[in-house]
């Protein structure tokens, strides 16, 4: 039983009591009062000891507020009627009749002034009682303490931080359970606090009855007018313990991120090392090759490691887009300029499947990284080239739309299925991975493109029909925000 | 600076060249490379890491110096850095295969003059020996 269940059965039985105490009590003198007024109405046959009755009134409206109106109606009523029996002149009755008025508004106005004070100290009481039950309900471990830092009153949450129960709390410092090593700080801000200084929660370790090490953000609130106050502590134990756990997670993806990085440059440089002597010796092959079938041959391994040379380079490139290791070089850049110089680097590759390439593309100008705008050119209408079959048709389609340029490259080549669209431009995505496929890719080009368009602001897109052909489409805006922003600062 | 050397039957002295490579399939693939117009270059002296051609080069004094990035004992950067200690004007061809803008910037920093990525085919080395060659003989003049 809690100290409030123990307080509230010893004010019932109080209650009982008292009820008891007053009825009999009130009885009595009423009782005795009509004895003395008939006594002495009987020998003076006057009605003068009538005040007697203020007496029980009194203390019948103070006791019963306003059902004491009826009590005074009786000892009126009974009042008239003494007098009549005394002495019937109308003179008398009349001042009966006065007095006996006089005894309803005494009694009348004592009730109501006693009924407000009791509705005051209902009101009293039930708020007590909300603050009491919000006290010890509340999920932080409350306690009150007085000017010297004793605990006078705790909750039972406080009893659960502690692992002691109140009675055995009460008169104890609450600076006991702090770790020796945040003590002294404990008692400066409680000092702090009671001389005014700013509201603030303090963290302290708290050491309970059980030897248990816990962190705890306190927060002490003087009460107004009075020497004592309200302490309350939160256990944030275990958020500590999840902040060094995450603080530890987060350490290690910091050396897992270095240990890819690093991966990555070494996995770099180690993969393309060996094609250096490959494509070294292949051109040198080529410029002392006799035949032209040497020539053929030697073309195709430069051309293969190209190849790889090509795949690696992707691999690394996106690896760093994720590590936002690249950045853009923004400048000034003709459109025109970059389409026409990835078809040139393209030419041979399109003849060779007999492909006509058309470019319709204004004379606009805008602020991207040329050599990724290039590359992602060059990879859409490589792509085109590469998935048309021999005697297909290439447009390069630019529209200015003011703010942002729309690009579309377009194909009558083999589609792709309506099923692979909102996947084509994922990492590593393949769209036929069967053992018919057309091999050769890696699935990282339209990846690239992706990444080098979102780096601009823009957006990119495909439609497709299976055996009709595909539609690459992407937006680039025309200014870059970061130039933009730099405008508008004036710099 | 090549102007005014001694020269061999009124022709321009050689380019004298200082390989810096730590693997020796490089080194060999760049020999045979540079061999194919050895009226124009000649290979002075091999280094296999960047302590080595720091000495080298204080003992050969050549007109180019081609460095690898990554050798032991000491890296590309660190040896182009303390060759620019005693030599500001001598040129540095960084061919590494560490083909990236933060190391391209990083060779730059440290002093070197160009970078030529691998892979990389024989006219592309001779391209921009060229254009290092063409940039003192520009630059230069008469001493």
């Amino acid at each position: 039983m809690t100290v409030w269940e123990e307080h509230n059965q010893k004010g019932a039985k109080e209650t009982a009591r008292r009820r008891s105490f007053k009825f009999f009590t009130l009885l009595s003198l009423i009782l005795l009062c009509i004895s003395i007024s008939i006594f002495f109405a009987s020998i003076h046959k006057t009605i003068v000891y009538a005040h007697f009755f203020y007496i029980p009134i009194i203390l019948a409206a103070i006791w019963y507020k306003k059902r004491a109106i009826y009590i005074a109606i009786l000892l009126g009523v009974m009042h008239i009627f003494s007098s009549i029996f005394t002495s019937p002149a109308l003179g008398i009755f009349m001042e009966s009749l006065g007095r006996a008025s006089m005894l309803f508004i005494v009694a009348y106005t004592i009730g109501l002034i006693s009924q407000r004070c009791e509705d005051a100290r209902e009101e009293l009481k039930s708020a007590e009682e909300r603050y009491r039950t919000i006290f010890e309900h509340a999920l932080t471990a409350l306690c009150v303490v007085d000017a010297e830092g004793r605990i006078l009153l705790a909750n039972r949450q406080f009893e659960e931080l502690v692992g002691l129960q109140a009675e055995n709390l009460r008169g104890r410092h609450w600076t006991d359970f702090v770790a020796e090593e945040d003590a002294e700080r404990a008692r400066n801000y409680c000092e702090s606090r009671r001389k005014g200084g700013a509201p603030a929660c303090y963290l302290f370790k708290f050491i309970n009855s059980k030897g248990e090490r816990k962190y705890v953000n306190a927060c002490m609130e003087p009460i107004p007018n009075s020497k004592e106050c309200i302490l309350s502590l939160l256990d944030i134990t275990e958020l500590k313990k999840k902040e060094e756990e995450l603080r530890e997670t987060c350490k290690k993806l910091e050396e897992l991120d270095k240990m890819k990085r690093d991966f990555l440059n070494v996995a770099y440089h180690e993969m393309r090392s060996p094609l250096a002597p490959i494509v070294g010796y292949a051109s040198m092959l080529e410029m002392c090759a006799h035949t032209e079938k040497e020539r053929k041959y030697v073309r195709s391994i430069e051309r293969c490691a190209r190849q790889l040379e090509k795949m690696i380079n992707r691999m690394l490139e996106l690896a760093r887009i994720d590590g936002e290791a690249v950045k853009l070089s923004i400048e000034k850049a003709s459109v025109r300029k970059i389409v026409e110089q990835a078809v040139a680097t393209l030419l041979t590759e399109a003849r060779e499947k007999r492909h006509k390439i058309s470019l319709s593309v204004p004379d606009v100008e805008i602020e991207c990284d040329k050599q990724k705008i290039l590359e992602v050119f060059t990879n859409l209408i490589s792509n085109a080239i590469k998935y048309t079959e021999e005697g297909g048709r290439i447009e390069v389609i630019v529209e200015d739309r003011g703010e942002d340029i729309k690009c579309c490259v377009a194909d009558t080549g083999i589609g792709i299925p309506k099923e692979h669209l909102p996947k084509i431009f994922e990492r590593f995505y393949v769209v036929d991975t069967s053992l018919t496929r057309k091999s050769g890719s890696l699935g990282l080009g339209l990846s690239i493109v992706k990444e080098y368009v979102r780096m601009h602001g823009g957006k990119v897109w495909a439609t497709s029909e299976v055996g009709k052909g595909s539609k690459f489409f992407f937006t680039l805006p025309k200014k870059q925000k970061e130039k933009r922003e730099k405008e508008e600062r004036g710099e | 600076m090549w102007k005014n050397e001694r020269k061999d039957g009124g022709e321009r002295r050689k380019i004298r060249i200082l390989i810096v490579e730590d693997a020796a399939y490089m080194r060999e693939m760049l020999e045979e490379m540079l061999n194919q117009q050895r009226d124009r270059y000649e290979i002075v002296g091999f280094a296999v890491n960047g302590r080595e051609a720091v000495e080298k080069y204080k003992e050969l004094k050549p007109d180019i110096v081609t460095m690898d990035l990554v050798m032991e004992v000491m890296d590309g950067i660190q040896a182009i850095k303390e060759i620019r200690k005693y030599d500001k004007r001598v040129k540095i061809l960084v061919i590494t295969a560490l083909g990236t803008p933060e190391y391209e910037k990083a060779s730059l920093e440290a002093g070197a003059d160009a970078c030529l990525w691998k892979p990389f085919t024989v006219k592309n080395l001779f391209e921009v020996l060229e254009r290092l060659v063409s940039q003192d003989e520009c630059g230069n003049g008469e001493e």
